[in-house]
């Protein structure tokens, strides 16, 4: 009796350890392991990006206490604050890709699943409002213009997007448009 | 910046030699010989006086207790016995035949005076008969 | 069930060597069915340790006499309860327990990152894996807890006595969820190190077990000492003993490293030092299990007491050696972002932190392993005795107190004079009126002084911070007990730091006072006389007997007053314990102690005559009760930091934030 027990349980280990080889569910072979190159990318920029949150956060709150002097808290603050419009104009132009892709949407979903493993719920409007919100001081800030059709980076001379071709209006105009 | 530097190395140095000192006086001042009966007896006379550590088994029927809580007992090995005074707690696994640890002197007049008494269980291995036979065998926490 | 136990621990053995070369294959060369076949593989491993350790219970629970383990460690009239605990009693069964709970810390995290960091996860478990492959080789063939006698044993030895209370119940398990614990952060270092992905995210991700871990160290050790003290029967709570010294020594670097991970997450320094810190904490853990375990330090002569010590070594070795050559590999991928600036701030305040806690490791380190390293040098086995670390830590934990109270306050980078003045004042002035009264009280002791003054600073400090962060929140409109509940769950970390860092002066204070202020006397009473210490008299009214079916029990009774105050019957007992079985300790003193706020009466029955008179000796510890409420404290603030939840406050924050600055911008 027991040694059937024994068996039973030595076989179910080994089927539970082998089913990854037989359940694909999908997926494209086992070869494609390694993360996408540009999904890794995104994520580790949005973890940069929580850094930096938290690290804003807490000087914010430092020299709330008194702990850090003016200058301090304005060199820290400023130096914090362009690395996080340059990385969120580093994700945008990520995000811009051929707007076919839905590239966009994977990115954001990697993110959201990431974010969602963190043990609270992220709304989705959340998101797109905070993502829109990060777009607008990463575009108030810098010299460039941006697309309104698919949000890509374009040199302030460019008369059409070297993305998807939409044609740029005047550089005022675009610069205070809102795309999407 | 190297200035504030140096000050770092400075400070880390500071920290190590102090370190380094307390350890050394502290291993200078407390540092004990650990010896069996059969070494102690044979380093007889130098050893008088000086404070060290000897462990051996506990002569069967040695062991008198005194009015006043004070304790008088052997000790013994291959090498031969010698007598112990204590006065202190006695640990509950002392008796006969018991490895015992004593800390003190050793006087000249072949009394080991303790201040420390420390007892383990008799052996460390596991011994399968010995156990069969429920014997005193076998490994339990070091109690002390 | 013994043959299924034993069947689950070879499977074990063999499936956690599949797991570590199909993990680092599928990582290698991109083919994901390995990794998640890995990852498998550790659930599996996981659930056959469970089996094969219910297999062992239910053997002891029934005391099987044909296994040697439960001959050994379990009897006949042994309570069920501690045929349970006795699990864990002995080599063979605290191996599995080992292994058990490394296997189930290994399959939550594995299940905790199931779609993270896909390129450094398959190392970590490669190194869980490789590390579970050693204990359940321990436990497969060289110490097996399902080894059976030549024929079964009529009865077991016996629990020993001492082990049969509550205290010792728990205490071996949290201390291994302490030591088994530290293996994750190690295992995501050096996956690290494997990986190459040698950026925050394997501090990131390893953090809260590394917080979980520390926090159950902490407990052990507490709880050791609380053992210790009760049944111990000296009126001490810690010797300075190998086996105490094996845990204290992985809590020593575990805080340094808790410390100095902040500084790699907030500034990226230290890099290099986090990395080889954690290994040198792994390193101790392993080294603290290998002492306790073969008894290497125990006896007068060393030879090791069983099989496991020079295997233990062995494996000891191999990961220093392999862990180090990693590092040195990798050394010049953690070059850090940032420098120091100067020595005046927050960044050399932990530093310092760190160097005084490795500092005392190794003290700790040197006065443990002394007698071996003596006796391989010199040929004579030297001790030091418990004076030397006393003598060596004490100075070095005043200096770790200051810095608790300075760290905290102190800014980052660099320190300004009126930063300093208007962070430190309060909290000076409040230690000064500390040291100021107790010497008005009569306090000289320099030591004690010291301490009690630099707890009272850092308890000045923490609760300005305490003080500082609700007033900020108040002043935006919170009431002030809404914003100490917002302040505390929206800074979990800081926060519960800082509770922590009340616990450790609690018992701190707890520690100076008992070590400091106590008091002791011995006397031979006969009926009627009395004993007075500290307060309390001791009336000796006589011996009384009685039985139990364990146990002749001896009983001293004695009528108790302090100050005046009755405070009932105190009975220091000597019980013999009945059952043959338990031959080396049939006799067991049951101290009688009377805690409280102030001091714990403590009072032991040395020995009683035919006269019916009877030798006491009674201690008066102050505020030992300090230490264990302190330690409450302590695991308080330590789950407050662990607690989940809180990151959509902050992504609120940066979204007002960037409103506000949108609304600045837009004026210009």
């Amino acid at each position: 009796m027991e040694t059937i027990l024994a068996l039973a349980i030595a076989l179910l280990a080994a089927l539970f350890i082998s089913a990854p080889f037989f359940l694909r569910r999908g997926r494209a072979g086992g070869e494609e392991y390694f993360p996408d190159p540009r999904a890794e990318k995104a994520k580790e920029l949005g973890s940069r990006k929580d850094s930096l949150l938290t690290a804003i956060k807490d000087i914010e709150f430092d020299y709330g206490l008194g702990k850090l002097s003016r200058e301090d808290f304005e060199e820290l603050h400023g130096k914090y604050r362009a690395e996080a419009a340059g990385l969120l104009k580093e994700m945008d132009s990520m995000g811009s890709g051929n707007p076919a892709d839905g590239w966009d949407d994977d990115i954001e979903k990697e993110i959201r699943a990431e974010r969602s493993k963190f043990a609270f719920s992220y709304d989705d409007e959340e998101l797109e409002k905070e993502i829109l919100r990060a777009r607008e001081v990463a575009w108030n800030d810098s010299p460039g213009r941006y697309c309104p059709k698919c949000g890509n980076g374009s040199g302030a001379e460019d008369h059409f997007c070297s993305k998807c071709g939409a044609k740029l209006g005047q550089p005022t105009e675009t610069q205070n448009a809102r795309p999407l | 910046m190297l200035k504030g530097k140096l000050k770092f190395i400075i400070a880390i140095a500071v920290i190590a030699l102090a370190v380094s000192y307390l350890v050394y006086g502290g291993v200078k001042d407390t540092m004990v010989y650990y010896l069996t009966v059969k070494e102690l007896k044979s380093k007889v006379p130098s050893v008088y006086g000086e404070r060290v550590r000897v462990s051996g088994n506990v002569v069967p029927g040695s062991i008198k207790h005194g009015p006043d809580g004070s304790l008088m007992f052997s000790i013994a090995d291959d090498g031969g016995d010698i007598d112990v005074a204590y006065s202190g707690i006695v640990p509950d696994i002392f008796k006969d035949d018991v490895e015992a640890v004593v800390e003190g002197e050793y006087g000249s007049d072949n009394v080991f005076a303790a201040d420390v008494l420390l007892a383990k269980c008799p052996t460390k291995y596991e011994d399968a008969e010995a156990l069969y036979q429920t014997g005193s065998e076998g490994k339990g926490v070091n109690a002390y | 069930m013994v043959e299924t136990g034993k069947l689950s621990i070879f499977l074990a053995f063999a499936i956690s060597i599949y797991v570590v070369c199909a993990s680092v294959y599928g990582a290698k060369t991109g083919k994901s069915d390995f990794v998640k076949s890995a990852r498998n593989g550790v659930l599996a491993v996981c659930f056959l340790l469970i089996i094969a350790t219910a297999a062992l219970v239910h053997s002891l629970v029934n005391l099987d006499f044909s296994l040697k383990y439960v001959a050994l460690n379990t009897s006949t009239d042994l309570p069920v309860i501690y045929r349970i605990t006795s699990l864990w009693a002995g080599q063979a069964g605290s191996l599995l327990l080992w292994a058990l709970i490394l296997s189930i810390y290994s399959a939550l995290v594995v299940l905790d990152t199931r779609t993270r960091s896909r390129l450094l996860m398959p190392y970590v478990v490669a190194v869980l894996a490789a590390i579970t492959v050693f204990f359940t080789f321990l436990i497969g063939f060289v110490e097996n807890p399902f080894e059976a006698l030549p024929a079964a044993a009529l009865e077991g030895r016996g629990l020993n006595p001492i082990l049969q209370n509550a205290y010792m119940a728990i205490h071996p398990v949290t201390l291994y969820l302490g030591f088994v614990g530290v293996s994750v952060p190690f295992a995501f270092a050096v996956g690290a190190l494997l990986s190459g992905q040698l950026g925050d995210e394997w501090i990131k991700y390893s953090r809260k077990w590394t917080l979980f871990a520390w926090t159950f160290l902490s407990v052990g050790l507490l709880l050791g000492a609380r053992w210790a003290y009760l049944e111990l029967g000296w009126g001490g709570y810690w010797a300075w003993d190998p086996v105490e010294n094996a845990a204290f020594m992985p809590w020593l670097a575990a805080t340094a490293f808790v410390h100095s991970v902040m500084i790699q997450e907030k500034k990226g320094m230290l890099k290099k030092w986090n990395m080889a810190l954690i290994i040198l904490t792994f390193f101790l853990a392993i080294f603290g299990t290998f002492i306790t375990r073969s008894g290497i330090i125990s006896s007068v002569h060393s030879f090791a007491q069983s099989d496991i010590g020079p295997l233990f070594l062995g494996f000891i070795a191999f990961i220093l050696l392999f862990s180090f050559s990693m590092f040195l590999y990798r050394i010049r991928d953690l070059e850090s972002e940032n420098r120091f600036d100067s020595i005046l701030s927050r960044e050399s305040a932990f530093i310092f932190n760190n160097l005084l806690f490795l500092g005392a490791a190794f003290a700790v380190f040197l006065g443990t392993v002394f007698p071996i390293m003596s006796e391989a040098l010199t040929g004579d086995k030297i001790l030091v005795g418990s004076p030397y670390f006393n003598r060596v830590n004490v100075p070095i934990a005043l200096v770790l107190i200051f810095l608790m109270g300075v760290g905290p306050l102190i800014s980052w980078r660099k320190a300004s004079r009126e930063n300093l003045m208007k962070n430190f004042l309060v909290p000076v002035v409040v230690g000064a009126a500390a040291a100021g009264a107790l010497i008005a009280l009569g306090v000289r002791d320099v030591y004690a002084l010291l301490s009690y003054a630099l707890c009272a600073f850092v308890t000045g400090t923490v609760f300005t911070e305490f003080f500082r962060g609700v007033s900020v929140r108040s002043r935006r409109g919170e009431n002030p007990a809404l914003a100490f509940v917002r302040l505390v769950s929206r800074n979990k970390r800081r926060y519960g730091g800082y509770i922590v860092h009340i616990g450790v002066v609690l018992i701190v204070v707890g520690i100076t006072s008992s070590s400091v202020f106590v008091t002791e006397k011995q006397a031979t009473l006969t009926k009627g006389q009395s004993l007075e210490l500290a307060g309390y008299t001791l009336t000796f009214q006589g011996i009384e007997q009685y039985t139990t079916d364990a146990k002749n029990a001896t009983v001293a009774k004695l009528e108790g007053y302090k100050n005046g105050k009755p405070i009932g019957i105190v009975s220091p007992e000597k019980n013999v314990y009945l059952y043959e079985g338990n031959r080396e300790i049939n006799q067991e003193t049951e101290v009688a102690l009377r805690s409280t706020f102030t001091d714990d009466l403590y009072v032991i029955l040395m020995s009683y005559g035919e006269d019916g008179a009877a030798t006491i000796r009674v201690m008066v510890n102050p505020m030992v009760s300090w230490i264990w409420s302190g330690g409450v404290v302590l695991v308080i603030g330590a789950i407050v930091t662990m607690w989940p939840g809180g990151r959509k406050e902050r992504e609120e924050v940066f979204v007002r934030y960037t409103l506000h600055d949108r609304d600045r911008t837009a004026k210009v």
